[in-house]
């Protein structure tokens, strides 16, 4: 290879780069861009408190979201996880029968809330995780009352 | 000699800070999200603590009069504290043995009805 080959060879890489760096900053920015708007739908939506309060959780969890993911979550609100779902349906099977139908429910409109404001579905896993984990002190309180009556 | 079981509920913090935030408000009726926020507890956690009182009486629980359907989304079950429940908790925040204000600093309240720790 000559030095002119070379050279010319370089010169083409650097403007490759030159554009390469260049597309990344403009990715970049559209994405910045693309959370800001989120932020602030999720806040015009509810003016409130609450929806600083989730709209500073949605803003958290689009850190290190792809362009792709926050386009998404700009197009719908965050969907119900079924994960989370089957988390919770797993927690009310150990509950006393009588009261199952009950939690189930309960769990459910407060995922449907969650999702609602904008939680995401990993935080809706964790919503499921901390409920199963509570699961068996609900169990005793749900069945404390027999205890108590047969204590002398 | 035995020591002698106290008869009331077992005060740990995350149940003094539920009775807390019951009792900021006495009448208003909350849902689960609103008291874990109210709490500061994460969402999820507050059903045994609801459940314990519900079954002592300090608590009160029905379901939401909407229509699902129409409304789009499932009802919630709502919890106020019965006006007995209000004076016993009351005492019983009083005469808890680590209160809530000592760990005031420790403790930060999550902002809005689905916790920070969703």
């Amino acid at each position: 290879m000559t030095i002119a080959q070379a050279m010319t060879t370089t010169s083409a890489l650097l403007v490759f780069a030159r554009g390469w760096v260049s597309a990344r900053r403009r990715n970049a920015e559209g994405e910045r861009e693309a959370r800001v708007v989120g932020v602030l739908k999720l806040v015009w939506s509810r003016p409130d408190s609450t929806g600083r309060a989730h709209a500073h959780d949605a803003l958290r969890e689009l850190e290190g979201a792809s362009v792709r993911q926050a386009a998404r979550r700009l197009r719908r609100p965050a969907s119900r996880s079924r994960s989370a779902s089957g988390l919770t349906r797993i927690a009310a099977r150990v509950l006393p029968a009588s009261e199952r139908d009950r939690y189930v429910q309960e769990y459910s409109a407060e995922l449907h809330e969650l999702a609602q404001t904008g939680v995401g579905r990993p935080r809706q896993v964790m919503y499921g995780i901390r409920v199963i984990t509570r699961t068996v002190p609900l169990r005793f309180a749900l069945r404390a009352p027999r205890r108590e009556r047969a204590a002398p | 000699m035995a020591r002698k079981k106290p008869s009331g509920p077992r005060m740990t913090l995350p149940t003094q800070l539920v009775l807390r935030a019951f009792l900021a408000e006495p009448t208003k009726e909350m849902y689960g999200l609103q008291i874990c926020a109210a709490a500061g507890l994460p969402s999820g956690t507050a059903h045994p603590i609801l459940a314990r009182f519900e079954k002592l009486g300090w608590l009160e629980s029905w379901w939401e009069d909407i229509n699902p359907e129409e409304e789009g989304r499932p009802r919630r079950r709502y919890y106020r504290l019965t006006q007995d429940g209000a004076e016993r908790a009351r005492i019983a925040l009083a005469q808890a043995t680590t209160p809530v204000s000592a760990v005031d600093g420790v403790l930060r309240p999550v902002p809005g009805p689905a916790g920070g720790t969703a």
